[in-house]
């Protein structure tokens, strides 16, 4: 049996709480192939990283990639594949020697 | 025990980073959008970059100027400092066997960073969608923890929040 575990902050009443389970249980089946992906997208980040150096990255599903130098591009190609930005995983790996550190 | 969720653990610049999936709340935003946050210590508030705004499609109607910092800096960049009010914030991970998990929270804003002179398209800081500083972590007493090959959040059990375990199948 599969648990999933709701961390609720002091502060949302009762009532939000029932409507909050409502929402998310909707929301399940995104967040479970955001995950999937994220974990292929961590087997697989060398790869990545090297063959889509300084470009925007959608990982659709595991092994289903778009990628583009601009989210502007990328957009376009997820709404040509009927995807929704937001419930795909979008990375973007730094130019090769270059790092973003904050 | 202090329950113990796992993070998303990426590679960043060949160490681990702990992320989780981020998705906000409140009237006038696009529900059911997620996007990619670090948990960063050494950021005092919760904040979302110009990719995140792009990928959660966050309307600049709803920015409003803080009264307090307008400017903040990330790395070498200056940002343009507004805030979403009253939102809610879900954070999601990895549970077990497939399943997930989710924290979720009110807090008084969240910080939207807009690039000085320029778009959101155009922006610096490409590969950082958003950052989950310790405005969160501390209001809900999370504590960061790395065991082997992945990081972990420990919620107290005096923490301010509780857990709510909800089975799926």
């Amino acid at each position: 049996m599969e648990e999933e575990i709701l961390v609720v902050a002091t502060g949302i009443s009762e009532e939000e709480v029932v409507e909050l389970k409502r929402q998310l249980a909707s929301e399940r089946e995104v967040v479970r192939k955001l995950l999937q992906a994220e974990e292929w997208l961590r087997s697989h980040q060398k790869e990545l990283e090297s063959r889509y150096a300084g470009k925007f990255v959608a990982v659709i599903a595991p092994g289903e990639v778009e990628a583009s130098e601009n989210l502007e591009t990328l957009f376009k190609k997820l709404e040509e594949k009927g995807v929704e930005p937001g419930r795909v995983i979008i990375t973007a790996f730094s130019p090769e020697g270059e790092a973003s550190i904050l | 025990m202090m329950p113990k969720f796992r993070l998303i653990t990426r590679d960043r610049y060949g160490n681990p980073a702990p992320y989780v999936l981020l998705s906000l709340r409140g009237k006038g935003l696009h529900a059911y959008r997620y996007v990619e946050a670090l948990i960063d210590t050494g950021a005092p508030w919760t904040s979302i970059l110009p990719a995140g705004s792009l990928i959660l499609q966050i309307p600049k109607r709803l920015l409003k100027r803080p009264s307090d910092v307008t400017t903040a800096r990330v790395g070498a960049h200056s940002f343009h400092r507004y805030v979403l009010e009253n939102i809610r914030v879900i954070l999601s991970g990895p549970g077990e066997r497939g399943a997930h998990w989710s924290i979720v929270a009110n807090v008084p804003h969240v910080s939207v960073l807009e690039p000085v002179g320029g778009s959101r398209e155009a922006h610096p800081m490409r590969d950082l969608p958003a950052v989950v500083g310790c405005d969160i972590i501390s209001s809900l007493e999370l504590s960061l923890s790395f065991e082997s090959r992945d990081f972990f959040l420990e919620v107290k059990e005096s923490a301010p929040c509780k857990i709510i375990v909800a089975r799926t199948s």
